[in-house]
């Protein structure tokens, strides 16, 4: 290959007789190699691999971007549903809405940003962001939320670096949705001491784009002829090794480089101009494809287009807009340069498009060097090649970028949880509700997302606080909404990963049924340690199943009999310092629909005199609850969930809602009823002079049982008149439904125990406790 | 007469122009997004303007600084000066502020300084309780002095203040507050989150002289279907939600 004899290559022949040796030389600059991937690079080529091909292979091989753990093992979840348009695979995943959207279609991804958040968490969290709406943004979208799932280390006994990171990741994300414009439509927190090193930073977008007008990340049809057209900021050096920095542990040394920068103001800027090439697309009827740049930067982006085409391409390196300092091939390659889209589009419109960006959105005054440029070609030869001056960096066939990779990983599952060791302790129950909304956990959230902006766009009709899930129109003049809502709880994952994992699938659905949507997609993001422990992978195959099961089980309310489908997610490993891994972490996002929004339920309570109805499951179980972990120091497995009915919970309560029987619900999760119970009298009740008056005796089961049990249930707010109609439903889906009280005139809960006594909290006493976490750390100094 | 035609002016990092245009169309108004590469000139053949929300120009230097220099600001405040109504919403109204077009005739003498509130600092959104005041303010000419309106707010530097001691006193004792923010009963109220952002004499609003040029921290745009209001808001107006929703409107 006489093009390459004016660069040395990575490694020679020779060297690679000792592949070991030559991937730790390769990682001492950054590039991520394994030995079994050093030789099967020289088979590929047919010869040494220059830098720039070592490096495009370390990333599209690393664990981040090829999922070379675990792929083989992500078939087990069920994709396929009447609703998908785009399962996973793409950078996001499409599902069809119902009348009166049938012409609009649902967009939705998931991503994670852990180790930059840990390290720099403002950055690390804002580019965990930009990102993700990228994602949604690349398939023709009109991005309309996003939400994020934390776990942070535990703010006391982690000490002010704990503290630093949620404060700067709060940030971040404010930051950087508030600029863009995109409404921030809730998400959840958990702080352990588990995740002191390793927290997680999942965030998840929402968007909306014409069903006939989804564009995908390919090459389209035909025969063009096409170019690759790159557009956003000028290539620089930012986040170079990006994807190998999240493919291993988190190391000593300065891995700061590898951050990337955030500019949602560029990316407002990119997004309006984006929509303006959208709509000229369509107008015209020109086909096109189009990919944000992630991982691996140019280089991955144009070779996934090109392969997923089934064509080839030729890259000039020379035309990319880039800063003035010098850069070698491989960063200007493989650099990871945030706010960057590239299309792929007919020659003939290129360059319109490109005066959309440049003339009409003076990206250059925007953003100095910010651009759109004509940076390479489609070839029908299955090549992909990347020049640079004179010499050729990169020339390998397209089979070899689509190879993948799979390696066979060990496993190990864990054995059952131990029971919860029976206990007749039982502190104060007054006051353990109080320390219980006083604890990091139970405690309002409020304090949090009042950073956010969740009411930009102006289609917000449940926000954060208000519901069991947020509710956004999809049309301005239309009804449908969608509700969003995220589940999974590490404690009960760490103790049984296969049942906490179902569990966080019917939470994340139970929440979106309780504000009366129909659960529709549903999106994951596997948080877990190091694959080559075979502890973790047992875990991690153990919460596949989970999820699966449960997802078969919960989607019969949008088609009977169909699963609830995962239409895009992601894996994120390497969540671990030393022996210490994250606990199994499953992070489940579910969207459901709602077709006319003015049936939305909330969870504060409407009108004095009104019921209270529990259903679900009885109260006969404290195992996995937070009342046995923080008060009586004990642990053991989850809660039972019988699949079955749940699923007969949730369509109770998207038909209770549909028929108007219902005007608030909440379910009974962290903290059990007594939890509940506060949190629907805290809420909008208060400023309207109402409260709860309920009476426990009908769950006849002592009071610990009764108020902190967390087996799965709905409390609802149900209108005497509509009551018998209600109880008709509930008994024909075989649930049990206690009568527990009425909504009162007098602000706060009290409650008449099945003992006789009767417990008192006011308003304020309610609301004290729970303010009190969040505010105290973002104010607390020092230790 | 054909329908009067607003420009929502979209500097480069405002965010909230399309709902804004929804909003004028809903109250009967043809509105069009004017993008800042266009000549300057054809905002002149405008009826009316309206600066957005968001992040114009990055919020390089102060919120609304840069934007405030732009020469479509020149030409906003030729065509104030001859009457033509301009509203600016939050980051709108502090380009207006940063040009001294609010409270107009002397230069700039107001700021939207960073929200002073309890335990926490930054960026905040709530839904707040509204007064409309005595004022020449063209925007709030159709509702009579005293009617209560919640609405949304979202900002980090929201803070009505002058740098001369009484000024803002001064402007509310000549009408140019057309909204204040006031607790859930009406009352005046200095006490967060009432008053979200610490602004003197809870201005929520100021405007000029002539009552043409307003700008205004809450984000109406963002409040235009009663069934989307926050359950957090109480009294008449949730009666009037619930009847809606009842009804399914």
């Amino acid at each position: 290959m006489s093009a390459f004899t004016g660069l040395a290559p990575a490694y020679t022949r020779e060297e690679a007789r000792d592949p070991a040796a030559v991937a730790r030389g390769l990682a001492v600059r950054g590039v991520a190699l394994e030995p079994d991937e050093v030789t099967l690079l020289l088979e590929l080529l047919g010869r040494p691999p220059s830098w720039a091909e070592a490096v495009l292979f370390g990333i599209l091989w690393s664990e981040h971007c090829s999922y070379k753990s675990t792929r083989h093992l992500l078939h087990r979840l069920p994709t396929r549903a009447p609703q998908v348009l785009v399962g996973p695979g793409e950078d996001a995943g499409v599902v069809a809405l119902p009348p009166p959207c049938e012409d609009l279609a649902l967009v939705l991804a998931h991503e994670s940003h852990n180790h930059p958040s840990q390290l720099l968490p403002v950055e690390g969290a804002a580019t965990g962001v930009g990102g993700i709406v990228r994602d949604v943004g690349c398939m023709g979208a009109e991005v309309v939320g996003v939400l994020d799932a934390l776990r942070f280390g535990h703010p006391r006994e982690g000490g002010v670096p704990a503290r630093d990171i949620v404060r700067g990741v709060v940030q971040g994300i404010a930051d950087y949705g508030n600029a863009l414009g995109v409404p921030n439509l809730g998400g959840d927190v958990t702080f352990d001491r588990r995740f002191d090193a390793n927290c997680l930073v999942n965030v998840m977008a929402v968007g909306i784009a014409p069903r006939d007008g989804i564009l995908r990340s390919r090459v389209p049809e035909g025969n063009g002829p096409w170019v690759f057209v790159l557009v956003g900021k000028p290539t620089d050096e930012s986040g170079f090794g990006g994807a190998a920095f999240a493919s291993g542990e988190l190391g000593e040394g300065d891995q700061r480089g590898a951050v990337q920068i955030p500019d949602p103001f560029l990316k407002r800027v990119l997004h309006v101009a984006n929509a303006e090439v959208f709509r000229r697309l369509r107008e015209q009827g020109i086909a096109a494809g189009f990919k944000d740049l992630g991982a691996g930067g140019v280089a991955c982006a144009t070779s996934e287009l090109a392969a997923a085409g089934g064509r080839g391409a030729e890259i000039a390196l020379d035309e990319l807009h880039r800063v003035a300092r010098p850069l070698p091939a491989e960063v200007l390659l493989c650099a990871e340069t945030q706010e960057r889209y590239c299309w792929v589009l007919p020659e003939a419109f290129a360059a319109e498009a490109c005066e959309i960006y440049n003339r009409d959105f003076a990206l250059e005054v925007v953003y100095p060097g910010a651009a759109a440029r004509v940076i390479g070609r489609v070839q029908e030869e299955r090549r992909y090649r990347v020049t640079w001056q004179t010499e050729t960096v990169v020339d390998c066939p397209v089979e070899a970028i689509t190879a993948g990779r799979r390696v066979q990983r060990p496993a190990r599952r864990r054995p059952p949880a131990a029971a919860l060791p029976p206990t007749t302790a039982r502190p104060d129950p007054h006051r353990a509700l109080l320390t219980l909304l006083a604890g990091f956990n139970v405690g309002s959230r409020e304090y949090l997302f009042r950073h956010y902006d969740s009411e930009v766009q102006g289609r917000t009709w449940l926000r954060p606080g208000e519901g069991d899930a947020t509710v956004v129109r999809v049309h301005p003049e239309r009804r449908l909404g969608v509700a969003l809502a995220v589940g999974g709880n590490p404690y009960w994952c760490a103790s049984d990963p296969e049942l906490g994992a179902r569990h966080a699938v019917a939470e994340a659905a139970r929440n979106v049924a309780c504000v009366g949507a129909r659960p529709w997609a549903l999106t994951d993001c596997l948080n877990f340690g190091h694959p080559e422990e075979p502890a973790v992978m047992g875990d991690l195959a153990a919460s596949l199943e989970g999820l699966a099961v449960a997802a078969e089980a919960l989607g019969g309310l949008a088609n009977h009999g169909e699963p609830l489908p995962f239409v895009s997610g992601n894996v994120s490993l390497y969540n671990q310092t030393g022996a210490q891994a994250v606990p199994p972490s499953p992070i489940v996002l579910c969207a459901g629909v709602v077709r006319d929004v003015t049936t939305v339920v909330a969870q504060s309570l409407k009108r004095v005199g009104d019921f209270l109805v529990l259903v679900g499951e009885p109260r006969d179980q404290l195992t996995g609850s937070v009342y046995a972990r923080e008060l009586l120091g004990l642990e053991g497995g989850p809660p039972s969930l019988d699949l079955a009915h749940e699923a007969a919970l949730q369509d109770l309560a998207v038909l209770a809602a549909e028929g108007r029987w219902v005007t608030a619900a909440h379910d009974v999760s962290d903290g059990g009823l007594a939890v509940t119970l506060a949190e629907m009298s805290m809420g909008g009740a208060p400023a309207r002079g109402l409260g709860i008056e309920a009476d426990l005796g009908v769950l006849e089961t002592e009071t610990g049982l009764a108020l902190f049990s967390e087996r799965p249930a709905i409390v609802f707010e149900v209108a005497p008149e509509r009551a018998p109609v209600f109880f008709q439903r509930a008994r024909e889906r075989s649930l049990l439904a206690w009568p527990i009280g009425t909504v009162s005139a007098r602000p706060g809960l009290r409650t008449l125990l099945p003992g006789g006594e009767s417990l008192i909290w006011s308003a304020e006493e309610l609301n004290t406790a729970a303010a009190a976490a969040l505010r105290d750390l973002w104010n607390e100094v020092g230790t | 007469m054909s329908v009067p035609c607003v420009a929502v002016v979209q500097f480069p990092g405002v965010n909230c122009e399309a709902e804004s245009v929804r909003a004028l169309r809903r109250a009967g108004l043809d509105a069009e997004i004017f993008r800042w590469t266009r000549s300057p000139g054809e905002l002149r053949g405008f009826q009316g303007y309206l600066l957005p929300g968001g992040f114009s120009y990055q919020d390089r230097v102060r919120a609304g600084a840069l934007a405030a220099k732009d020469p479509l600001v020149e030409i906003l405040a030729a065509e104030a000066e001859r009457g033509k109504p301009v509203l600016g919403i939050c980051n709108g109204a502090q380009v207006l502020v940063e040009a001294g077009l609010v409270p107009g005739g002397g230069g700039v003498e107001l700021a939207l300084a960073r929200n002073r509130m309890p335990d926490r600092s930054g960026y905040y959104t709530r839904w707040v309780w509204v007064r409309i005041e005595p004022s020449p303010c063209l925007f709030t000419r159709g509702l009579s002095a005293g009617t209560l309106i919640p609405l949304p707010v979202a900002h980090g530097e929201g803070r009505f203040t002058s740098s001369t001691p009484g000024r803002m006193a001064s402007l509310a004792a000549a009408g140019q507050v057309p909204l204040r923010y006031v607790a859930a009963d009406g009352t005046p109220s200095e006490a967060f989150p009432d008053n979200p952002n610490g602004a003197e004499v809870g201005a929520a609003a100021v405007c000029n002289g002539r009552g043409n040029v307003l700008a205004l921290m809450p984000h109406p745009e963002r409040a235009q279907d009663l069934g989307g209001m926050a359950r957090s808001i109480g009294g008449p107006w949730a009666e009037r939600r619930d009847r809606a929703l009842a009804g399914g409107d």
